[in-house]
């Protein structure tokens, strides 16, 4: 008994060794990962590396609206304050919304998917035009109703953002289990009687792991980047957080005359991203058999 | 030969200075002004946004108009004289004034505006007639005679008999709609595309001087960079108002552009909700008013004094009737001791406003911040934040500005009083009614002047809400951009003498 | 194929209805009162409660959306509470404006996608296609309204080319469309691609190639005609999204479309205004999709055929 353990223990093995091994080939995600490293530690040490208080928050309007230098990287806002500390330290609110929002809309949207995609018929009909009136709603503006109605705050910004990943993640989760579903061992788990729940767990999820890990690293980049326009139209994190899509609002009044209030912030969104999905794709390459070269 | 040769030289060159005389029309017809936001009402009693006022003083007329040092001029009204105790003025009408849609004005306008837009009972009226609450009984003695009886004694009635007249036969027969945009100004109001312009055109039938311009396009151009740039690519002639950063730039530049700045009757504050529990704290309000910066706020925001300048009194130096008050000074050490020693260290305030004040909130939550208090800013859109501040009393403070009608009497009674209805302050106060009941009641102008001082003082003593900034009212045109009137007496800018030299 | 469309058009009505309800019932709890939003600031609370009695908004939500619903039916989209205009007329007064910026998007998109993914295709795995990848995926990562911001600094803060807000006339509508075009370039990029790929190695193309037609030809006849299929879903997708969803660039240059009034009205809590946008923009959505269906039966016999037999 324990030799089939180990046996089936150092096939997943196997496994992620090989989808390592597939993803590491891939330079752009490689090169990816690296930098979402860098973030992510970037974000988790923010308080380390710099002080909230001074550097942050802290006013100085004799050196307001100063470019790029030596001593400021990425020059200072309408208040003097050090924008490469700012952006710095808004890599863990842009991470955080990303991560968390599609965090949440998975643990719901994949249940769902997965019933609506194994139990078929009225069910699945059901959910899947429930799933579809919520996506012929434009997503943003979703998102801007509900922030309205909830209150801007974090929190809130977070929930609102994971209701238009819920739909993605259903879509995907269905497609899959109905794939998975026709399947001989699948045939037979149920004919020996099998509750549904223990099929759906042990033997159909896993195997729609790799388009649902896929899907959810792409929607990070988008749920960030939906993340900054909020905040760019007011509905965001509260005042002063500095969140990369509040820095984009603030610069809106000095695109005359503080271009780098502009560039900087924007230019963090856009790597932010590019390296999430790099990771995403190299991830779609290493997980997806057909595209092995 | 060589005299024929001679008088043709000279007769043409006197042609080509003749020619230029004979098509002498040196204005351009048109001119686009960039503004703010889009108009919704033409008419002051039916909307109080900035562009509505804006297009009134140009389509509009008062019985007198008051002048940037505050004196009173002719304009529907020729003469006029009060009684002995100022309870009951008498106005004397111009005779000949036709409205824009070819009708005679005479005393029944006056006393039809003077009843219909008394209350917002009548339709379409959102912002009464100020001064309304001292009307007892408006009537006219014959056509071009005007009684105004007043419930008790206003020296400075006049700057309510400035207020629009309205037309009556066009309201009774067309309805509030359409019939209030028609005025005895020398403009009329001629067209209007939803969110992106209106037009007002010269009125050929109008009593006074002909203004030199025959339309003005407002232009709307809602983000103020945008404006910039569009007054920096030509498309339009003149803007008004605008980031200060850009507009200092403007103002560096004077080879291109002509820069008009003037003291706004307007003061920004922050006002307390006296219905919260730490609004109608005394304590905390002396400690915020102590914690705020003024100067460092206005380097911030209005760049270092040259958009705005630092103001400590609800009134604005501009506003007839201005003293000097001596406000709480800047100490936050102060501040922070009288917060701890009444346990109030540490507390949270929540700030209501809009994007305009955001970087005057922005500033105050962080010398908020030094003195312990922390602040929690909500921004709303404009509309959003009227409704937000009605509906419930979620918030300690506010900030917002004072009206454009910002005379001693619309501040202390419209803001300041029990039951004020321009301001979300809420402030109750009843030895402060008492006082300003008794300003009122003065039986000169010079009393009534030192009773406003002494009410001004007792204000910034009590900070029912810390006056922070003025900021200056700016219109900034081409070089060739000229006549725009940015008198604050006259509510804001007035565009109505504005050309551009060819 | 006929009866096709109509079955279509029919099930747009439950879909309004299911997007109508969602709409008005989350729109309830925005904490804003439409009864101030008309009156405005000068109201008294007594006049505030007549007019929300007049108005029924003191009723229960499914009464007032019953009401509103039957409005509907009748052609009624209700009125503005900001300012007292009907919706249809608000709404038809936007939407041309959405509409024209998305088209010019479509338009900006498949100008840039098309030669991209060709290219990217027939140049696989060289350099080439390395960098046509990756552009499209900076499109993708980049946020367009800070693109928009971008592009607003370079062109007409920097340069004066352009102007920078406003709708009027064909140079307004450049950068906007600029701005929304570039985003959704990876996608039809890597469709382009992908299609071109597929295509490029299937048998009959060897056929083509050895029957001595030039390399131009096959690509561009063959392989470009049977990629239409997925390019013109992405081009509808991109076209629905776009309707209702350029509310940040409508935003950062002020264009006057619908998605920035929508949120304007949110935040006034307008909500007959949001509804009924909604509604009609669930309704051209739901057109478009049926659109590209249609065309799937013009460039593909046997998906029209499959049309008919259902």
């Amino acid at each position: 008994m324990k030799k089939n353990q180990d046996a089936a223990i150092s096939v997943k093995e196997n496994r992620a060794l090989e989808v390592w091994r597939q993803f590491r080939r891939n330079k752009g995600a490689m090169i990816g990962l690296a930098l979402l490293i860098v973030l992510v530690l970037v974000a988790v040490f923010a308080d380390v590396i710099w002080d909230y208080e001074n550097d942050i928050i802290q006013m100085q309007i004799g050196n307001r609206l100063a470019p790029p230098s030596w001593e400021h990287p990425f020059g200072t806002d309408n208040y003097g304050r050090d924008m490469l500390a700012r952006i710095g330290y808004g890599t863990r609110y842009s991470l955080l919304i990303g991560f968390v929002s599609v965090l949440i809309g998975t643990v719901i949207g994949v249940p769902i998917g997965a019933i609506s995609g194994y139990v078929g018929g009225k069910v699945d009909n059901v959910i899947m035009r429930i799933v579809d009136t919520f996506t012929i709603i434009p997503s943003l503006l979703m998102t801007i109703i509900l922030v309205s109605v909830l209150g801007t705050n974090l929190f809130n910004l977070m929930i609102a953002l994971s209701i238009s990943t819920i739909p993605v993640m259903t879509r995907i989760t269905r497609a899959s289990v109905m794939v998975v579903r026709n399947n001989d061992y699948i045939e037979s788990a149920r004919a020996i009687g099998a509750p549904t729940g223990l099929i759906l767990l042990k033997h159909v999820l896993p195997n729609c792991f790799s388009p649902i890990l896929v899907q959810a690293t792409l929607r990070v980049g988008s749920s960030i980047i939906s993340a900054a326009g909020l905040s760019y139209i007011g509905l965001g994190v509260p005042l002063p957080t500095p969140e990369w899509g509040a820095l984009l609002s603030a610069s809106k009044s000095f695109i005359i005359k503080a271009q780098h209030m502009c560039l900087f912030p924007g230019l963090a969104i856009m790597i932010t991203v590019m390296v999430i999905n790099l990771v995403g794709d190299g991830l779609r390459g290493a997980l997806d058999p057909k595209l092995k070269r | 030969m060589k005299k024929l040769l001679s008088l043709t030289m000279v007769l043409a060159l006197l042609l080509s200075f003749g020619i230029p005389y004979a098509s002498a029309e040196e204005y351009k017809e048109n001119i686009r002004i960039g503004t703010l936001a889009d108009l919704s009402v033409a008419c002051r009693y039916a909307g109080t946004a900035t562009v509505t006022t804006q297009t009134c003083n140009s389509t509009f007329n008062g019985l007198v108009n008051i002048a940037a040092d505050g004196t009173a001029a002719p304009e529907l009204a020729v003469e006029w004289a009060p009684n002995e105790d100022s309870s009951e003025w008498t106005f004397k009408l111009r005779e000949g004034v036709k409205f824009h849609d070819g009708s005679n004005f005479s005393a029944q306008d006056v006393v039809f505006t003077w009843t219909y837009a008394l209350s917002t009972a009548s339709e379409g009226i959102k912002q009464a007639i100020s001064g309304n609450y001292l009307i007892d009984e408006v009537v006219a003695t014959d056509d071009y005679t005007v009684v105004f009886k007043l419930k008790s004694p206003s020296a400075d009635w006049l700057n309510y008999a400035a207020q629009d007249i309205l037309c009556k036969k066009a309201i009774e027969e067309k309805g509030f709609d359409e019939g209030s945009k028609i005025g005895t100004g020398p403009f009329y109001f001629d067209s209007l595309k939803t969110g992106v312009e209106w037009t007002i055109r010269r009125f050929d039938g109008y009593w006074g001087e002909k203004p030199r311009t025959e339309s003005i396009t407002f232009v709307v151009i809602t983000d103020a960079s945008s404006r910039a740039l569009a007054l920096q690519s030509g498309d339009i002639d003149a803007m008004y108002d605008g980031n200060p950063s850009d507009i200092v730039d403007f103002m560096a530049d004077s080879e291109h552009y002509n820069v008009y700045k003037a003291d706004n009757i307007q003061v920004v504050y922050a006002g307390f909700n006296a219905l919260t529990q730490y609004g109608a704290n005394k304590t905390v309000r002396q400690a915020v008013a102590m914690a705020v910066n003024r100067e460092e706020l206005v380097d911030a925001c209005y760049e270092g004094g040259e958009c705005g300048a630092v103001a400590f009194n609800f009134i604005s130096p501009v506003g007839v009737g201005y003293a000097d008050v001596n406000a709480y000074p800047y100490s936050p050490e102060a501040a922070r001791k009288l917060l701890e020693d009444n346990g109030l260290a540490g507390i949270t305030l929540k700030l209501y406003t809009f994007a305009k004040y955001i970087p005057v909130a922005e500033v105050l939550q962080f010398q908020l911040k030094n003195i312990g208090i922390n602040l929690e800013i909500q921004e709303w859109a404009q509309t959003g934040f009227t409704a937000a501040i009605k509906k419930d009393n979620g918030y300690d403070l506010a900030i917002n500005v004072t009206s454009q009608y910002g005379g001693i009497l619309t501040v202390m009674s419209e803001y300041l009083k029990t039951g004020a209805t321009r301001t979300f302050m809420n402030y109750s106060n009843p030895e402060f009614d008492a006082m300003l009941d008794e300003a009122l009641a003065s039986p000169t102008y010079e009393v009534m002047l030192e009773r406003y001082a002494a009410l001004q003082q007792y204000v910034a003593d009590e900070v029912p809400g810390v006056a922070v900034a003025m900021y200056n009212l700016f219109c900034i045109g081409s070089k060739n951009f000229y006549g725009v009137n940015l008198n604050a007496q006259a509510v804001d800018v007035d565009f109505t003498g504005c050309y551009v030299v060819k | 194929m006929l009866k096709y469309i109509l079955k279509r058009i029919l099930t747009i009505i439950p879909v309004v209805i299911a997007v109508s309800f969602i709409v008005f019932f989350i729109m309830d709890f925005v904490p804003t009162d439409p009864a101030v939003t008309a009156l405005g600031d000068g109201a008294t609370e007594e006049q505030l409660n007549y007019y929300r009695e007049t108005h029924g908004l003191n009723d229960p939500l499914i009464v007032r959306y019953a009401r509103y619903m039957a409005g509907i039916f009748r052609g009624d989209l209700g009125t503005s509470y900001a300012n007292q205009l009907p919706v249809w007329d608000l709404f038809f007064d936007k939407f041309p404006n959405t509409l024209r910026l998305a088209l010019a998007s479509v338009v900006v998109t498949v100008l840039l996608s098309l030669p991209l993914g060709i290219l990217a295709a027939v140049k696989e795995n060289t350099w080439v296609d390395t960098v046509c990848s990756t552009l499209s995926f900076v499109g993708l990562a980049m946020p367009n309204f800070w693109l928009g911001l971008l592009l607003i600094m370079l062109f007409a803060v920097n340069l004066h080319w352009l102007p920078s807000t406003g709708a009027a006339g064909f140079s307004s509508l450049i950068l906007p469309a600029i701005t929304c075009g570039t985003g959704n370039m990876a996608a039809l990029t890597r469709i382009t691609r992908s299609s071109m790929l597929d295509v490029l190695r299937q048998d009959y193309l060897r056929t083509a190639r050895s029957k001595g037609q030039s390399e131009r030809t096959i690509i561009f006849r063959h392989a470009f005609r049977n990629a239409q299929i997925p390019v013109v879903t992405q081009i509808g997708i991109q076209m629905s999204t776009l309707i209702g969803g350029a509310v940040l660039t409508e935003r950062v240059f002020a264009w006057p479309g619908v998605g920035a009034f929508m949120v304007d009205s949110i935040q006034k809590s307008d909500f007959e205004v949001v509804t009924g946008f909604v509604i009609m923009l669930a309704i051209f959505v739901s057109l478009v999709l049926l659109l590209v269906d249609v065309l799937y039966a013009f460039l593909d016999p046997r998906i029209k055929a499959q049309y008919s037999r259902n």
